[in-house]
């Protein structure tokens, strides 16, 4: 009797029938995971065609026996990169189109007013406040890509922190640390006060 | 106090409504998934057919490709040739973005490395100009070529295209992407080639070429890769 540990019956690849199957299983998370690293829902969906042709090109590759969603991750992740790459270069070397019918471009920056807290001072959410969307959005989008995806795929997709992980290639304490990150970034950015294990942080609230 | 620690989870519940509205995943999109199955098969042939058609490749590129590029008379490449071809039995539309082609005329320059990093093609590999139907593309290097070539089963799910470029006027581009390299395929006449065009490829461009020969249309692959991607789209044995 053998005491090796090796497979008796060699590993069999999957078909292109059954990576699809898993391809639908995972669909949802996959698309979030390219929303997040292009942050926005715009071109996610290009992104997870794309990421599933390629994939089904190289489905030879692909060990049965691991995780499926870990290998897909990878080919979103960098075609999402890849395409932000192409969108950053494009604004780049685009010219800013305020300045084209002859106008003198603005000498410096306009002051921005601060955006109103969307909580009142009693800490009742406002709700007379229609761009609080977009205020959200803007403030996602100055998180890393990584804090972006792994808020998404917790938030919309309700996905663990061992999946979130196996899906952006990082330790599972990465994916909740970036989660934390996120949602302080956003509280901030947001202007709510933002807890402590010391109570309220100094300035905030203090009356 | 309790106010205080109640604000921000307010806020978060807020954040995660929003989020949720703003990132909602299409409803419908495991059918669209198995759409994309549908129309996208991946090429037949094993990693033994891979490897003899890289070696055969690289040795068409050193011993056809690179003395032309130096500006000498170029070798007659003969490697693999097609069935007869097919009658065509009714018009097809145009598959993609195609644009009129000019007629060879004169000897034209091609910078291939222009071509590469300038074509806003190449650049993008976009799924919204993908090719249509297998046959639709064989028809459109029918029409252009005189002579009828057949396409892997899916290759036209994976093929983007066709281009033109001004770099190669008389050439049909196509484009493919895979682990995050888009490849060029430039696919023209072997007597266009023979007569009328010189390819200019930068040492240090960091690409690759390979051809291969059907019939009378040479297949030119521009790519990042190691070995060729986009000529093992197309049916290269009778």
């Amino acid at each position: 009797m053998s005491r090796s540990s090796e497979p008796l019956v060699p590993r069999k690849a999957l078909t292109p029938d059954e990576f699809a199957a898993h391809f639908q299983r995972g669909a949802r998370a996959l698309w979030l995971l390219a929303a997040g690293v292009l942050g926005d829902a715009t071109e996610a969906e290009d992104v997870l065609q794309e990421a599933f042709l390629a994939a089904l090109h190289k489905l030879r590759e692909f060990d049965p026996e691991t995780n499926f969603l870990a290998w897909m991750g990878r080919f979103v992740r960098n075609i999402a990169l890849n395409e932000k790459r192409k969108r950053l270069r494009r604004q780049t070397d685009s010219t800013d189109p305020v300045w084209l019918d002859g106008a003198d471009a603005p000498a410096f920056p306009r002051a921005v007013a601060p955006a109103p807290s969307p909580v009142d001072g009693r800490g009742v959410l406002r709700r007379d406040q229609g761009d609080f969307d977009d205020r959200v959005l803007a403030g996602l989008v100055e998180l890393s890509e990584a804090a972006r995806a792994c808020l998404l795929l917790r938030v919309v997709a309700d996905l663990g922190y061992g999946e979130i992980a196996a899906l952006l290639d990082i330790p599972e304490g990465t994916a909740m640390s970036h989660v934390h990150r996120a949602r302080t970034a956003l509280r901030e950015r947001l202007g709510a006060p933002v807890p402590t294990p010391l109570g309220i942080l100094e300035g905030e609230a203090r009356s | 106090m309790r106010d205080r620690e109640h604000r921000p989870h307010a806020l978060d519940a807020r954040v995660d409504e929003s989020l949720r509205a703003r990132f909602a995943p299409p409803a419908d999109l495991e059918e669209r998934v198995a759409r994309w199955r549908t129309h996208a098969r991946p090429p037949r042939g094993g990693r033994v057919k891979w490897l003899v058609l890289a070696a055969a490749a690289a040795a068409l590129a050193l011993v056809g490709l690179w003395p032309r590029a130096r500006g000498e008379e170029p070798t007659p490449l003969v490697v693999a040739e097609l069935a007869a071809p097919r009658s065509p039995t009714h018009d097809f539309p145009p598959v993609g973005p195609l644009q009129e082609l000019t007629p060879a005329v004169d000897l034209h320059s091609a910078d291939l490395t222009h071509l590469y990093t300038v074509m806003d093609a190449a650049q993008r590999g976009a799924a919204s100009v993908a090719c249509g139907e297998d046959d639709q593309l064989a028809e459109r290097l029918h029409e252009t070529y005189g002579q009828q070539v057949e396409l892997e089963p899916g290759a036209s799910g994976f093929l983007h295209g066709p281009f033109a470029s001004a770099e190669w006027p008389t050439g049909t581009i196509l484009t493919g992407s895979a682990d995050d390299m888009t490849s060029v395929l430039i696919a023209d006449h072997d007597d266009t080639l023979a007569c009328c065009l010189r390819m200019s490829l930068d040492e240090d461009s960091g690409l690759n070429l390979f051809t291969w020969k059907v019939g009378e249309i040479v297949l030119t692959e521009l790519t990042p890769r190691g070995q060729p991607l986009l000529i093992s789209c197309f049916k290269t044995e009778p």
